[in-house]
């Protein structure tokens, strides 16, 4: 072999090598068969076969996907489906899912109220004093107690702002100094003045939450102080006044701020009263007759 | 997201395509054995039917994904037969003398046996470029893609073997 061997020559020579270490023809096709055979095995008889199968089954699954979102719609909307019913599982599943996403007490209410009008309106296709029907005005009555629940809620939220600055020095200062010059200054902030408050002995005094002057003069001598409870005042917290001496309790500020009405609270007061109304009136005065309608179901 | 079957005319085409440069190159790894070659290749693309569905053209060409099969499937044979007490080298011993060239002249045949000799004594990554380059009959562009490298830096490294091949000769002679 030449001493001087470029390196053109070198890659010819490796090329020439390269040569050997090219497959046969018959080799190559044998294993293209074999390759054939194999990839049948694994992914089936033929491709276009598997194509149809596989756009079949896809069609298939669209169309059960269809059917069945078309039918959860016809259901949901339906207020002819009602209990007995076939589908009315179906109804109440996604009612109830709906009931999920209420995630505060507007919402909550919002969604009570309107399950007891859908309910309303299925008992137009339930017959009449069946126990379907009895059934079904309990669940509206239930809904109407538990938007109404939600509703308290949000309103309570929204009550006019009372300040109270409770002065707790005594009127004659001069008398009672050694007992209470040293107590000072108290202010509370509540939501709302009790309409009845109650008294260590048990005595009850009436007043007007209207009217701050109801607190003074109390002739209670008895007790050191008031207890203004969360559940007479719906108060956030408990709240001590204490009497004077003198049996006096001082009020020397009261300031109300009353909160803008919401027009959705009003608007959901409206609707669960319609309910209520309708559910009275209809459990007051039922129709005296069954109706004809083919789509009333006789219950169980 | 399902990708659907494969399509077996696809797996034809890169079948026909390159099968080829993929015996070429086993063909030089595994020191010129035809017969050991045409079992390794067969293993090999029954191995890529296999694993067809999960090709996905996207993240790479068929030819490097066939080449990754390949090259996982060559490392396991060194192993196995390392533990076996054979090596590449030994068996290049073994292919020397499987000389198929029985029609060339011997002048043509003394200087493959001597190339085969001298690249008997190559590092393996030099073998593998030498194979991809010449047995395979890939160009640098696509060696780089295949070995994640940088084509110059594949061109430049390619030099620096025929250089050592040359030396080698000289050395051999």
């Amino acid at each position: 072999m030449n001493n001087e061997l470029n390196d053109n020559q070198l890659e010819k020579i490796l090329e020439n090598l390269a040569k050997e270490g090219k497959p046969d023809q018959k080799f190559q096709k044998a294993l293209l068969k074999e390759v054939k055979s194999k990839y049948k095995k694994i992914y089936g008889h033929s491709s276009w076969i598997m194509k149809i199968f596989r756009f079949k089954l896809q069609l298939a699954s669209s169309l059960a996907l269809l059917t069945l979102t078309s039918t959860t719609l016809y259901a949901y909307n339906s207020n002819s489906i009602v209990t007995g019913d076939l589908l009315y599982p179906l109804k109440r599943s996604v009612e109830t899912v709906e009931g999920y996403f209420a995630d505060n007490e507007e919402e909550k209410s919002n969604y009570y109220s309107k399950m007891a009008e859908r309910r309303t309106r299925e008992l137009e296709h339930i017959e009449i004093e069946s126990e379907s029907y009895k059934n079904t005005i309990r669940e509206t009555e239930r809904m109407v107690e538990m938007a109404k629940t939600e509703l308290n809620k949000v309103e309570k939220r929204r009550l006019p702002e009372i300040k109270i600055e409770i002065d707790r020095t005594p009127e004659n200062t001069e008398n009672n100094e050694e007992k209470i010059n040293k107590t000072p200054i108290e202010k509370k902030t509540i939501r709302k003045l009790p309409e009845t408050v109650n008294i260590e002995n048990n005595n009850k005094i009436e007043f007007d939450s209207n009217s701050a002057d109801n607190f003074k003069d109390i002739n209670e001598t008895s007790s050191k102080s008031i207890e203004l409870k969360p559940e007479f005042g719906k108060l956030e917290e408990s709240i001590s006044i204490p009497i004077t001496p003198e049996g006096k309790i001082n009020i020397t500020e009261q300031v109300e701020t009353k909160a803008d009405a919401d027009d959705e609270t009003t608007i959901l007061r409206s609707r669960i009263q319609k309910v209520e109304s309708d559910i009275k009136r209809l459990k007051e005065e039922p129709p005296k007759n069954f109706r004809t309608d083919s789509k009333v179901k006789t219950g169980r | 997201m399902f990708r659907g079957m494969p399509n077996y005319q696809q797996f034809e085409e890169y079948y026909n395509k390159h099968m080829p440069e993929i015996y070429g190159y086993v063909y030089l790894r595994i020191q010129h054995n035809k017969a050991l070659t045409e079992d390794m290749v067969s293993e090999i693309f029954l191995k890529a039917v296999e694993k067809f569905e999960q090709f996905d053209e996207t993240k790479g060409s068929f030819k490097a994904w066939i080449f990754q099969i390949t090259k996982n499937y060559l490392i396991d044979y060194f192993r196995s037969n390392k533990n076996k007490g054979t090596s590449s080298l030994d068996e290049m011993e073994n292919q020397l003398r499987d000389n198929h060239d029985t029609q060339k002249t011997a002048e043509q045949s003394i200087e493959k046996d001597l190339i085969k000799e001298a690249m008997k004594t190559l590092t393996e990554d030099k073998k593998e470029l030498v194979a991809l380059r010449y047995f395979a009959g890939y160009s640098f562009e696509e060696i780089a893609e295949i070995t994640k490298d940088n084509a110059n830096n594949i061109r430049v490294k390619t030099h620096r073997i025929l250089q050592e091949l040359k030396r080698k000769l000289i050395q051999i002679q």
